[in-house]
């Protein structure tokens, strides 16, 4: 196998006012022909800006590449011009990005957005292009391609979005594909249907994959070999199998015990202490060692470089012995560890918090001038679920399926069409606006995106002090007193209450966004995807300190989220929901081990594991999620379901307990 | 999309017959007696009353209104009291003029207006960018007149490359046109750059850049469309300004037109010109407004298609 890429020793800098910044220090990575190899990373670690200086798109990001060779088949791309790169570029390698669902220009077909990729690279006719074009929509497995060539960007779903990127990206074969994070914005199904078609399109042509993904569970999913980023620097890279089972670097232990942690059922998730350093104010020596237990002298003063350890695995660390023999105690001890039955933890059912009973949520499209519109997007539709005090009740499902909208229907963010909600006996559409107040109080609630639901314009005590402003007539220093014990109780320095919100990193905000929701002292706390934008590391702290909370304050939780594990680790219960319905209700090891709706099941299939033996698989059939305007008859799910038969289609399976605490709406349960 | 147009068009007549009768409010809350004023000081009442309800002025104001309205849905828009001139007819010979110099300043501010956008956005930061900056910041902050007189002062007292003042030819448009276009070319300019610069950092044009899409092609063809949808408004209402800024700039070139109509009729109390001419103008405003929102569907698809029936 040749090698089709070779960076060596690349650096890559920010031009910024102060001078250069580095964010990319002297890496060497080598990718061979036909080969997928992932960069694996958390957020600023330097992934990114990695891939995008092989297309020399680093010159429109304000980035040099400072020092270093990029070898392409006998070219250095550091010293192409960008005439010869746009040659390149679209030809010889291709990219995929994040988001496809604002990677494509909004106000131009698909068809002009394929056959311009064509027309710039291919000599080739304009029909010629635009059968070309049609071809590769059929190879990407897009449904109805004819149709699709003549829609825009906006008219089509996330999933199908990216299979255009990745026809745009293979329009002229394409030696390379990069694909930076291809799935992290899709739903779990979709990235397993997209993961596979990039996985077979690479071996029907042929081509080198450089996959850009912050989720172990992907890499070990696709790549041949992977190469782990931390701060810009790699640190450990290596055949993906030996580099899970047996990893070298602290950091990337850290990062497999964190992820692993969320099944093993310990006390507590393991979590890697501190935070990702910002490029400014990189550590001397190893940038890792103030977040190592086994950092020595040296490595506070030496910086370690990729060094071969065993075969085709190199580590940048002083101390691989002792990591290694600690890790290997660790994984030995984990396989004689014994997974928990918590069935029998599960807190009593009889002291009722929340009662939704038959709640229906539907938006109004908006008609003509002189029609009223009859259609309406069912976003909840006749839910029916209990929460009691002091559990976690995970709701999951993908993007769509109604989880934020039952959510905010719940905390009053919004009306529910028909049904009726219950908080501790009341009913609370019935409250009058001071009642309401007064119950308000009680429940909180915290979102995904902690500095957008914060005034960045605030110092962090006016953020945490603000519900006490609207509920608590306290003087200046007992607020500050009650902000400062809060603060300690969330884990950040209460000397910090002077920093505004751009001062602190993703989850320190996140901890400030608890502390606003806790210093009420609540009975109920909301937490809409509060744990999903954030790093793995980070998460696990995070996660930890809502159990924490949850323990010491006897607090309830519903915590709606789109990520498997996290709730699988967190929650009592788990609802699992479909277009507005909810599918299945269990405990939460119940449905993890055995669950009965196929749905459920499709869910589990999909999700990627940290078990190199173990494959993900796409166990529903390619047909896109149908439109919440025009929902299927009979169960809703019987257009993507397995083991569909002709009730299905016709005949609502209602929601019955089909084993102890058990519930699932499905006429065959598994 | 037709019926979209139909209830845009519904609204504007609405509007226009607001600015109706704001007008006819304005014009009849104004002190003095308009017979009286017409005639001059030395006139007699005797006199003065009998042209007053010669005018019909001395019916009750709601009365005159509902004439005044009436009049004009059945397409007459009166006589002037000046010279008993029709309204309609005196506009009429002046309109060619003010739409000239309207249609080349337009054509000068988007035009101008937009390539100065786009050179500053691409060469932000650089001596270009801080150039036009200037030069558009000026064109924003400099009352219409100024820049006439100093148009003046420069190109035809100086150089006399151009005529000073009067209607005509080709180079009698040349310095109005600059001098009413710079304002709206400057406040264009900005905003293009401003949302130029937006563009420029949404994925879609990196993964343009990735599709190896000449760089110009990406500038022109896609991110201009892009960003050029919030200037097709501040277009709209800068074309209508126009219009407005023809009165001052039409007087101090001494150019025939609407705007000096409007001015004159003003100081000779003309009320019927008065109310003539601002309804033409109103009617031409709401028209390119319309136009503006027109074009929007063109240049978007995703507004045609929110407008469309649903096909699903």
């Amino acid at each position: 196998m040749g090698t089709l890429l070779k960076l060596n020793q690349v650096s890559i800098d920010f031009n910024t006012r102060q001078g250069p910044l580095r964010a990319v220090h002297h890496i060497n990575l080598e990718i061979g022909t036909g080969e997928i190899v992932c960069l694996v990373g958390e957020s600023g670690s330097g992934k990114t800006i990695t891939s995008l200086s092989i297309m020399r798109l680093t010159d429109y990001e304000g980035a040099v590449i400072s020092s270093g060779e990029l070898m392409f088949d006998g070219h250095n791309l550091a010293s192409l011009s960008q005439k010869e790169m746009q040659e390149l570029r679209g030809k010889r390698i291709g990219m995929i990005f994040q988001n496809p669902m604002n990677a494509l220009d909004p106000l131009f077909t698909i068809e002009s957005q394929l056959v311009d990729s064509i027309l710039t690279h291919r000599r080739v006719t304009k029909p010629e292009a635009r059968k070309l074009a049609l071809e590769l929509l059929q190879k990407v497995g897009i449904t109805e391609p004819e149709m699709r060539l003549k829609q825009y960007p906006f008219e089509l779903s996330g999933g199908m979005l990216q299979r255009v990127m990745i026809a745009i990206a293979l329009s002229c074969d394409p030696e390379l594909l990069i694909a930076d994070e291809p799935t992290t914005a899709l739903d779990v199904t979709i990235q397993m249907q997209i993961l596979q078609l990039i996985r077979e399109l690479k071996d029907t042509l042929g081509m080198s994959v450089l996959l850009i993904t912050h989720d172990f569970g992907v890499a070990i999913e696709m790549a041949d070999r992977i190469a782990v980023m931390y701060a810009g620097a790699i640190v450990e890279q290596g055949p993906a199998r030996k580099l899970i089972t047996a990893p070298e670097h602290p950091y990337t232990q850290g990062l497999i015990r964190s992820v692993q942690s969320y099944h093993s059922h310990s006390e507590g998730l393991y979590t890697i202490p501190g935070s990702i350093p910002p490029l400014q104010e990189l550590p001397t020596g190893c940038r890792f060692h103030p977040r190592c237990a086994f950092a020595s002298e040296r490595c506070r003063q030496e910086e370690p470089v990729l060094a071969l350890t065993r075969e085709q695995h190199q580590v940048a660390c002083w101390n691989t012995a002792e990591a290694g023999q600690a890790f290997a105690e660790y994984a030995t001890h984990k396989e004689t560890a014994a997974p928990i039955n918590n069935l029998a933890a599960l807190p009593a059912e009889d002291d009722l918090l929340v009662d939704i009973q038959q709640v229906t949520k539907t938006f109004p499209l908006r008609g003509s001038l002189f029609r009223r519109s009859k259609k309406a997007v069912h976003a909840v539709d006749n839910v029916s679920l209990r929460i009691y005090r002091r559990e976690t009740l995970g709701l999951v499902g993908e993007s769509g399926c109604g989880k934020t909208t039952l959510g905010r229907l719940l905390v009053q963010l919004e009306k529910p069409t028909a049904g009726t909600i219950t908080f501790d006996g009341q009913d609370v559409s019935s409250l009058s606006d001071r009642e309401w107040k007064e119950l308000r109080r009680r429940m909180q609630v915290v979102f995904q995106d902690p500095a957008g639901s914060m005034n960045e314009r605030w110092r962090i005590s006016e953020v945490i002090a603000e519900p006490l402003h609207v509920h608590i007539d306290l003087n200046e220093q007992d607020r500050m007193a009650r902000v400062k014990e809060t603060m300690k109780l969330v884990g950040l320095n209460p000397d910090w209450h002077t920093k505004y919100p751009h001062e602190l990193s993703g989850g320190q905000l996140q901890r400030v966004c608890i502390a606003r929701a806790i210093i009420l002292k609540p009975s109920f706390i909301l937490l809409d995807e509060a744990v999903s934008a954030l790093d793995i590391s980070i998460q696990s702290q995070i996660v930890n300190l809502l159990k924490d909370l949850q323990r010491e304050l006897g607090l309830t939780y519903l915590f709606i989220t789109h990520g498997l594990d996290v709730v699988r680790y967190i929650s009592d219960r788990i609802g699992v929901m479909y277009l507005g319905k909810l599918m299945e209700l269990a405990p939460a090891e119940e449905l993890f081990t055995r669950p009965a709706h196929h749905y459920t099941r499709a869910l589990l299939d999909a999700n990627p594991s940290m078990d190199p033996d173990h494959h993900a698989q796409s166990s529903i059939s390619d047909i896109e999620l149908p439109s919440p305007i025009h929902l299927p008859t009979g169960c809703r799910f019987h257009t993507r379901c397995p083991a569909a038969t002709e009730r299905c289609r016709t005949e609502q399976p209602e929601l019955r307990e089909i084993r102890d605490r058990h519930w699932a709406a499905c006429h065959h349960p598994l | 999309m037709f019926e979209y147009l139909l209830k845009r068009l519904s609204v504007s007549l609405l509007v226009v017959l607001g600015s109706m009768t704001i007008v006819f409010i304005i014009v009849n809350v104004l002190p003095g007696d308009i017979a009286q004023m017409l005639l001059g000081d030395t006139i007699s009442t005797e006199k003065a009353n009998e042209l007053s309800s010669n005018l019909g002025l001395d019916r009750p104001l709601a009365v005159q209104y509902w004439d005044y309205i009436t009049d004009v849905l059945q397409g007459n828009l009166g006589s002037s009291y000046v010279n008993q001139s029709s309204v309609q007819h005196t506009l009429l010979i002046n309109l060619p003029s003010t739409i000239e110099l309207t249609l080349t300043s337009s054509l000068i501010a988007v035009i101008v207006g937009i390539l100065m956008g786009i050179a500053a956005a691409v060469y932000r930061d650089s001596w270009i960018d801080s150039v036009i900056r200037i030069i558009s910041l000026f064109g924003v902050c400099t009352p219409t007149f100024w820049i006439g007189l100093l148009l003046i002062f420069v190109f035809s007292v100086h150089l006399h490359w151009f005529p000073a003042i009067g209607s005509g030819g080709l180079s009698h448009l040349v310095l109005p046109s600059v001098g009413l276009g710079l304002s709206g070319a400057g406040m264009l300019a900005r905003l293009v750059r401003n949302s130029m610069l937006e563009v420029l950092h949404k994925p879609f044009v990196r993964t343009l850049r990735a599709k190896g899409i000449r760089e110009s092609t990406i500038i022109f063809k896609h991110m201009l469309r892009n960003a050029v949808i919030p200037a097709v408004t501040m277009a709209g209402m800068i074309i209508g300004e126009m219009l407005a800024g023809s009165v001052v700039t039409e007087t101090v070139f001494s150019r025939q037109g609407i705007g000096k109509i409007i001015v004159d009729a003003i100081n000779a109390k003309d009320i019927p010109m008065i109310q003539g001419a601002v309804l033409l103008t109103s009617v031409f405003y709401i028209l390119i407004n319309l136009l503006a929102d027109i074009s929007y569907m063109y240049i978007d698809p995703r507004i045609r298609k929110m407008l469309r029936p649903s096909t699903q």
